[in-house]
């Protein structure tokens, strides 16, 4: 997938995600459609969506969009470089809170970019929700772990081409709220 | 596969408008002349400009039914106010600009935050995309907050609300 650079003198967005145009934003069928509530598409994937950082920043939080059920799997999301290490691993944790809302994984302070990254989510399960657009993004791979994020990303296309669902999750490059 | 750069909220027109900065967010089902949801209540959308510009005054698409005032202005992200229109009465079904707003010079290489406050329920043109969807583009609150204070204390919101509101880049806004 070739495309590109948002235009250098632009901010990243303050809580940047797969709906930005740095990321999976730029895909027409996650501008067009709009994430609905949906299970996760398959226990233990993971799936990895690349985004671009333009400037140097700071990695607070990490962050999902649970959907309409909550507290029957865990999560965790993370960050990998271009070479697939991974630079940022988040808490496996129970989805909680508030349904339809997001919830957030409070990382070490970590300092990445600019370059081409990809974040990447993991779930456990089934039964808990995420928001996610129900068609896939070309560019957007997944893997299979039981044991959460891995060091080295393995990532593969998803059978049957369009790319995997792409849920609603990123980064929050403000320390609060 | 080589993918056409969206366009991005061009700093060259007139105006910027909240949504610009939502990559989309309530785009999916359009505006409708929709209730503000708590009196006093002030909501925050980050945005950042790509070129030095100056934000004269603010705007907001009013719904029907008459009464209110609102209050628009622009926070840093430390929560300081820096600028704001004061109370505005609020005037049915237009897009209604503010006069009042000190100019305030908007630099690239930093987030803002630009806001506004009502202090009844009246109608706004509004989207009402998934709370989570709001607050997963940064978009941030804080009750009891109309006029705009001096000092705010942000929130993630939780409101599936977003007015049609923004800066005007004009001197004159028409």
């Amino acid at each position: 997938m070739t495309y590109s650079a948002p235009d250098p003198s632009y901010m990243p967005p303050i809580l940047l995600s797969t709906l930005s145009m740095e990321s999976a934003g730029r895909i027409p069928v996650t501008r067009l459609t709009a994430p609905v509530s949906a299970v996760w598409s398959a226990t233990n994937r993971i799936v990895y969506v690349p985004f671009y950082l333009n400037r140097t920043v700071t990695v607070y939080k990490l962050w999902w969009l649970n959907g309409a059920t909550v507290g029957t799997n865990n999560l965790q999301a993370g960050v990998y470089d271009e070479n697939l290490a991974r630079v940022i691993a988040g808490t496996s944790t129970l989805s909680a809170g508030t349904a339809n809302l997001c919830q957030f994984d409070d990382i070490t302070d970590t300092v990445i970019g600019p370059g081409r990254f990809y974040m990447a989510l993991w779930c456990n399960g089934t039964t808990a929700t995420v928001f996610r657009n129900t068609a896939g993004g070309v560019g957007v791979y997944v893997q299979t772990a039981a044991g959460g994020l891995p060091a080295t990303a393995t990532p593969a296309a998803i059978g049957g081409g369009g790319g995997a669902p792409i849920p609603v999750f990123g980064l929050s490059l403000r320390s609060s709220p | 596969m080589s993918l056409a750069r969206p366009p991005r909220p061009a700093h060259t027109l007139f105006q910027v408008c909240a949504h610009d900065f939502m990559n989309g967010v309530g785009a999916w089902s359009g505006g409708a002349g929709t209730a503000w949801p708590l009196a006093n209540l002030a909501l925050f959308v980050p945005f950042s400009v790509s070129v030095p510009c100056t934000a004269f005054e603010g705007w907001v698409s009013t719904g029907a039914t008459a009464g209110g005032n609102f209050d628009i202005g622009v926070y840093g992200t430390d929560g300081t106010r820096l600028t704001s229109s004061g109370a505005t009465a609020r005037t049915v079904s237009i897009n209604q600009n503010t006069t009042t707003m000190t100019d305030l010079n908007l630099v690239p290489d930093r987030w803002y935050y630009m806001a506004m406050a009502a202090d009844s329920t009246n109608n706004y043109i509004a989207t009402v995309a998934v709370a989570g969807l709001q607050e997963a583009q940064g978009v941030c609150e804080m009750a009891a907050a109309y006029v705009l204070p001096a000092s705010a204390t942000l929130a993630k919101t939780t409101r599936a609300y977003l007015p049609q509101f923004g800066l005007n880049f004009r001197t004159t806004a028409l």
